[in-house]
């Protein structure tokens, strides 16, 4: 059923950008810090992060219908920052083998990989895993996303999710909790 | 004061302090929050964090950087989208999601040859304004409005009218009982008013464009017959039986 209306809207032509900059401000002060903190947290280096942030919310600004009707805008930022962090990083060839100097050249440190922040941790261990493996670990110990929050927001069903992550805890030498 | 003892996770105190958790989830997590430091310091580091990126980051600065990304989206996604998908792929999609996506045969695209087309735009409700898709449902946020836009080419009258899920058809733009006279031309223009469509699903949106008044009671007929030919599948509705030029757009509901 349709109903005419007198709160109509005037339709701006050629209005577009500054409805975009509007949007955009919306975004840079509720979701501007959580992403960038999300790429930087994977990627490790300012102008790799203030890159892939920047891809990240051009993504959103050009899926308008899918982030908007999105029932968690944040949710849903967090993801495509998290996917796109992690292909950045399997892009880069060298990352497992940069990532190993580096530890090597800090040394393992003072109390052993345990002490670290868990999501220091969980860092540290993903170039060992698949990229669906990398993505549940981080939704899952970083964002603390429940199994079924993960498995949706992978579109994976809970099993698999599961599975994923007792992989990962195995591997990790962790006990599965 | 009784709070729930396990912590809400990262995410959802991010959410709840980008205001988007809404009801119960949302008092519940702000009484956890008042009443447990741990999350208290957790909540106010993300507004350092937000504090930390803006000191970092101008808005300007923000906006340049996304808007560029944007331009190399844009282009790129419409150059190597199609090359990208392989034949099986391809003849998937030509067979099975294609005539999921067609609007119907009365109407596709919003102009042809004789420069008559129609668009619906959409918009009130806070976000960019845009043009509903011609080539899949287009998904209505709450709150946002949709204006009728026809170019008439030759036509010199138009109706328009919708249909819901359950098949009640609406009309929305008519002239007592018939065709609403409109001057010929390409420009674009407006009906006047706006429109908020109520309920959810799917609603489709059909406009004619004609030569000749057309009688509202007889489009509004063959809507109907349009209808229970699809078997209420407003995906698969065929062309209402009526003269002149269909435009049909399919609106999903909220």
């Amino acid at each position: 059923m349709a109903q005419p209306g007198k709160a109509k809207f005037e339709v701006i032509e050629g209005g577009r950008t500054l409805e975009r900059r509007a949007v955009l401000k919306d975004l840079y002060s509720k979701y501007g810090g959580s992403v960038y903190g999300r790429c930087q947290y994977l990627l490790r280096d300012k102008n790799q992060a203030e890159d892939a942030m920047q891809d990240v919310f051009a993504k959103a600004i050009s899926s308008y219908s899918d982030f908007r009707v999105d029932s968690s805008p944040l949710n849903w930022l967090m993801k495509i920052a998290t996917h796109h962090c992690l292909n950045v990083l399997r892009g880069q060839r060298s990352w497992r083998r940069a990532h190993e100097r580096a530890r090597q050249a800090q040394g393992d440190p003072p109390h052993g990989p345990h002490s670290l922040e868990i999501r220091e941790a969980v860092r540290h261990l993903l170039s060992r895993f698949d990229l669906e493996t990398q993505a549940a670990a981080i939704h899952y110990h970083v964002d603390e996303m429940t199994l079924e929050e993960v498995a949706a927001a992978l579109k994976r069903s809970v099993p698999t999710i599961r599975k994923r992550l007792q992989h990962f805890a195995e591997e990790s030498g962790q006990e599965w909790k | 004061m009784e709070v729930t003892t396990v912590h809400p996770g990262e995410l959802k105190l991010r959410r709840h302090r980008a205001g988007e958790l809404q009801g119960t989830e949302a008092r519940e997590v702000q009484r956890h929050v008042e009443a447990c430091a741990h999350c208290r310091t957790r909540f106010k580091s993300f507004d350092q964090e937000q504090e930390q990126f803006e000191k970092e980051f101008s808005f300007d600065r923000f906006s340049a950087g996304v808007q560029r990304a944007v331009k190399s989206i844009e282009p790129t996604r419409a150059r190597w989208i199609m090359p990208g998908i392989g034949l099986a792929a391809a003849v998937l999609v030509a067979i099975v999601v294609a005539p999921l996506l067609r609007p119907g045969p009365g109407g596709s695209g919003s102009r042809v040859k004789g420069g008559a087309g129609v668009v619906l735009r959409i918009g009130g409700g806070g976000a960019p304004q845009r043009l509903a898709s011609a080539q899949a449902p287009e998904p209505l946020a709450p709150g946002e409005r949709v204006r009728i836009g026809y170019q008439a080419g030759e036509h010199r009258y138009l109706v328009a009218v919708s249909i819901d899920q359950s098949g009640v058809v609406t009309e929305l733009y008519s002239d007592r009982g018939s065709s609403l006279p409109i001057g010929s031309g390409d420009e674009t223009r407006y009906l006047p008013e706006s429109l908020e469509f109520t309920g959810n699903g799917l609603e489709r949106v059909i406009v004619v464009l004609s030569n000749e008044p057309l009688d509202l009671a007889k489009v509004k007929q063959a809507a109907e017959m349009a209808y229970h030919a699809a078997r209420g599948d407003l995906r698969q509705l065929p062309k209402l039986d009526v003269p002149g030029e269909q435009f049909h757009r399919l609106l999903f509901k909220p």
